[in-house]
């Protein structure tokens, strides 16, 4: 078994097993053969035979050119219960809506994936990425209102200030959203948001509840 | 990914905070009502106190509630009466204020939290936290003008002699002197108190104040006299003196959480939460800060401030309870501070 | 022009104690030339920031000087500001400063000259440790808040011994940030450490030693010092700081003087991982 031997714990700096054992997660890099860490936090081993699809962007550096066929892959996990992630493509993340322009609504980014995020990343949703038909018909003041929760889905790293998401899918969208009167509201239809108390409703581009 | 598999509880904190507290005050089940940080609405982070830490300054005191941490310096420097322009000799009222004896300063971009980073100028808040500091020094009369004062006797022929003597030896010890010499105020001492954070979560206020009273009382100045030929203040390491303190202000805030997180208001359910986190004062408009010394055996209040909101009045301020809430806390301060003194 | 935004005190000058009593016996040094003095490390001080560490190095109990208290917070990595360029990988931005009562005279709000000097070392000795470009589009704040610093505490102001204590808390920063940048779960080749050494003249005859960890005033006269930032597990050095007069004559006499260095911040070192090794598996 490839976990004989190895530190349960590790620092930066800390060998971890050589790389014809090993392959290198997430939290490790590759330095003179040897898998090394590079976070301070808990070792994991996962067996080739369950490996998920390697986790994207985790070995930039070292990752690509190793054969992982047929080596458990090696990585390390940050100690503590926060756990600072970026947003990367094809990520579902949750976002606040922060202002509307015309062609485009800025958000801040919360929370990716499962990771409730402790610093927050801005974002925005193109009118050309609001939703997949009619695109030509999208007016974003139609679709989103600030203050609004949308899920939504990271489609590039974007320009220098912002990731550039899309909501073009029908589980995508708004999915909490307060009405003029200042109430919660709830989803009427795909289009559609309903403030229970007032009857009022409001456009939105709703995601598809389930 | 499934959606709206329902949000998880960090999820919903970080989204909507406001109704996620109101949940947790507010419990639809029958799970005792607490606040997002666990604590009952009147519980207070229990604060624990260091004296004596820095050896550069002649009072220093480490204050801890929580996760805010702060560490207050005093440190004593001279000045003389020749260099203090408004300088009157008959002053023995307002010397401290006129003369600006005591310069307290907080200091919040330490990275005490992601929102002071240093490199700019002092922050709004650090410069409210400083003045309100500076002015209840000052309103309080906590420290003595008679410590910072050096006093002189400015004889004719026989200085010989005089030097010798220690100056906090009263004129009454000399009375024969009297008659050649002249004793007269020729320096004083100006306290610098630095008020660091090194971690801020929240209730500035109490953490500084606190700070500032154990250091205060952490602080031993030298003795002092003046050497007539150098025109200097000349200290000796032998028997640092203490400051003599009036009383023991402990500052009690809390923040008024309302149901509602809009402007409109119609149901005036408020709860009280003491000792706000960070996060619960970026959701409240409402705090009330009292100033109360209850070193005489009831609870005096030195000052009520009290910003935003409408839900807090009179009646409130007067109950039973909230004299005993300010009345506990100051208990709980000063034998922290008392159980390293 | 008086700073409006602190509050500044009396327009005259003031100045600090300044004593006529027999100075305090100048200390001995009673370590090993070879030894350094022990640390004690705490992470996760500041819990709202990403990472954070408190470094002590100790001085002994009833010493007339007064080792070192420093408390480092890392933010990030976040959002560069929306002036920023784009950058594919993380920022790094250092701050250094000293804490009014840090040392003997007291310090300016303001950073000054050697503040600002030890943030650029900082930056360089952290640069080489980190894997910058796992973190495109960010950036990371480091701060440092030297709460005491090195220096004698009842001397009369020696001849220039601060500009050694400076590199005694060079060394200090350095580790502190590095334990405080691994507690933010930033990904680094290996755990940095600072480590310093000196040469110092023996006193009586005229022969001179090379000591860890010099504290300037336990010894007579310092000739030269070195700071390193050292990698251990990969035998680097990210940061070379080195000053003072070494005689020409021994050429080699550099060359040692940077290995001792490399040695103390081993020690250092040792200490870092132990108490690192306690908050992981604590935690």
């Amino acid at each position: 078994m490839a976990t004989d031997g190895v530190r349960s714990v590790a620092l930066p700096g800390q060998v971890l097993g050589p790389v014809t054992k090993f392959a290198p997660g997430a939290g490790t890099h590759i330095f003179q053969g040897n898998v090394v860490s590079s976070l301070m936090g808990n070792v994991s081993v996962v067996n080739p035979a369950k490996a998920p699809g390697p986790a994207k962007r985790l070995n930039k550096i070292t990752g690509a050119a190793l054969p992982k066929d047929e080596l458990a892959t090696i990585s390390v996990v940050r100690h503590g219960s926060r756990r600072e992630v970026l947003p990367d493509v094809g990520n579902i993340v949750l976002a606040q809506v922060l202002r509307l322009m015309p062609k485009q609504a800025i958000v801040m980014i919360k929370q990716v994936g499962d990771t409730v995020l402790q610093t927050e990343w801005q974002g925005v949703i193109r009118v050309q990425d609001v939703r997949a038909t009619e695109k030509d018909k999208v007016k974003i003041y139609e679709s989103f209102k600030p203050g609004d929760i949308v899920r939504a889905q990271v489609i590039s790293l974007g320009d220098q200030a912002n990731y550039y998401l899309s909501t073009a899918q029908n589980e995508l969208g708004v999915i909490m959203a307060t009405s003029e009167a200042g109430n919660d509201m709830v989803p009427v239809s795909w289009k559609e948001f309903k403030d229970p108390e007032t009857g009022v409703s409001e456009l939105r581009k709703v995601a598809k509840p389930s | 990914m499934a959606p709206e598999a329902g949000l998880s509880r960090a999820t919903f904190a970080k989204l909507s905070p406001h109704p996620y507290l109101l949940a947790n005050l507010d419990p639809s089940d029958d799970v005792a009502p607490a606040r997002s940080n666990g604590r009952t609405p009147s519980e207070v982070r229990t604060p624990t106190v260091n004296l004596s830490s820095l050896s550069h300054a002649h009072g220093s005191a480490v204050v801890r509630m929580g996760d805010t941490t702060v560490i207050c310096g005093v440190r004593g420097e001279t000045i003389l009466t020749s260099n203090i322009p408004s300088f009157r000799e008959s002053n023995t009222e307002t010397e401290l204020t006129e003369y600006d004896l005591l310069v307290p300063n907080i200091e919040l971009a330490t990275g005490s939290a992601p929102q002071f980073l240093p490199g700019g100028p002092p922050t709004t808040l650090a410069q409210t936290l400083s003045t309100r500091i500076f002015s209840l020094l000052h309103s309080s009369k906590l420290v003595q003008p008679d410590d910072l004062r050096i006093w002189h006797s400015r004889s004719e022929e026989s200085y010989g002699d005089e030097d010798d003597k220690m100056e906090d030896e009263d004129e009454e010890n000399d009375e024969d002197d009297v008659a050649n010499s002249k004793k007269q105020v020729v320096a004083y001492w100006v306290l610098y108190i630095d008020i660091f954070f090194i971690s801020f979560d929240g209730n500035p206020f109490d953490a500084a104040w606190a700070a500032t009273l154990a250091a205060l009382r952490d602080t031993k100045l030298p003795q002092a006299r003046f050497d007539q030929d150098r025109e200097l203040i000349i200290c000796s390491r032998e028997n640092p003196r203490p400051l003599t303190l009036k009383g023991s202000p402990v500052a009690c805030t809390a923040v008024v959480f309302t149901g509602k997180d809009t402007d409109q208001s119609d149901e005036s359910r408020y709860w009280l939460l003491a000792d706000p986190d960070t996060l619960e004062e970026s959701l409240c408009d409402e705090s009330i800060t009292i100033v109360v010394d209850c070193s005489g055996g009831s609870a005096q209040i030195l000052s009520i401030s009290k910003q935003g909101g409408t839900n807090l009045d009179p009646k409130l301020l007067t109950s039973k309870e909230f004299i005993t809430w300010i009345t506990t806390r100051w208990k709980g301060f000063t034998e922290a501070i008392d159980s390293q003194a | 022009m008086a700073d409006r935004r602190r509050i500044n005190g009396p327009g005259g000058t003031t100045l600090p104690p300044l004593y006529d009593d027999d100075p305090l016996p100048r200390p001995t040094r009673s370590r090993e030339p070879n030894g350094v003095r022990p640390v004690y490390l705490k992470t996760g001080v500041t819990p709202s920031a990403s990472g954070s560490a408190y470094l002590e190095v100790e001085s002994r109990n009833g010493a007339p000087t007064t080792g070192m208290k420093l408390s480092c917070t890392v933010h990030g990595p976040r959002s560069l500001p929306r002036s920023a360029p784009f950058s594919p990988h993380m920022v790094l931005t250092t701050h250094v400063k000293y804490a009014p009562f840090a040392t003997k005279s007291r310090r300016g709000y303001l950073r000054d000259a050697s503040e600002r000097d030890l943030s650029t070392h900082l930056e360089t000795a952290l640069r080489g440790v980190l894997i910058a470009d796992r973190w495109p589009k960010s950036g990371v704040d480091v701060v440092v808040t030297i709460i005491e610093g090195e220096e004698a505490r009842q001397f009369a102001v020696d001849q220039g011994s601060e500009e050694w204590d400076m590199m005694n808390v060079l060394s200090a920063c350095i580790t502190v940030a590095a334990a405080a940048v691994a507690d933010a779960g930033i990904d680094c080749v290996d755990t940095v450490s600072g480590g310093v050494a000196a040469l110092v003249s023996m006193s009586g005859d005229g022969k001179s030693e090379i000591v860890l960890d010099p504290v300037a005033t336990e010894h007579d006269e310092i000739l030269a010092a070195c700071c390193v930032a050292y990698l251990p597990s990969r035998d680097e050095i990210t940061n070379l700081w080195l000053k003072g007069e070494v005689s020409s004559s021994d050429p080699s006499l550099y060359r040692t003087l940077i290995a001792r260095a490399v040695h103390a911040s081993k020690g250092t070192s040792q200490a870092i991982v132990g108490s690192l090794n306690e908050a992981v598996t604590g935690a």
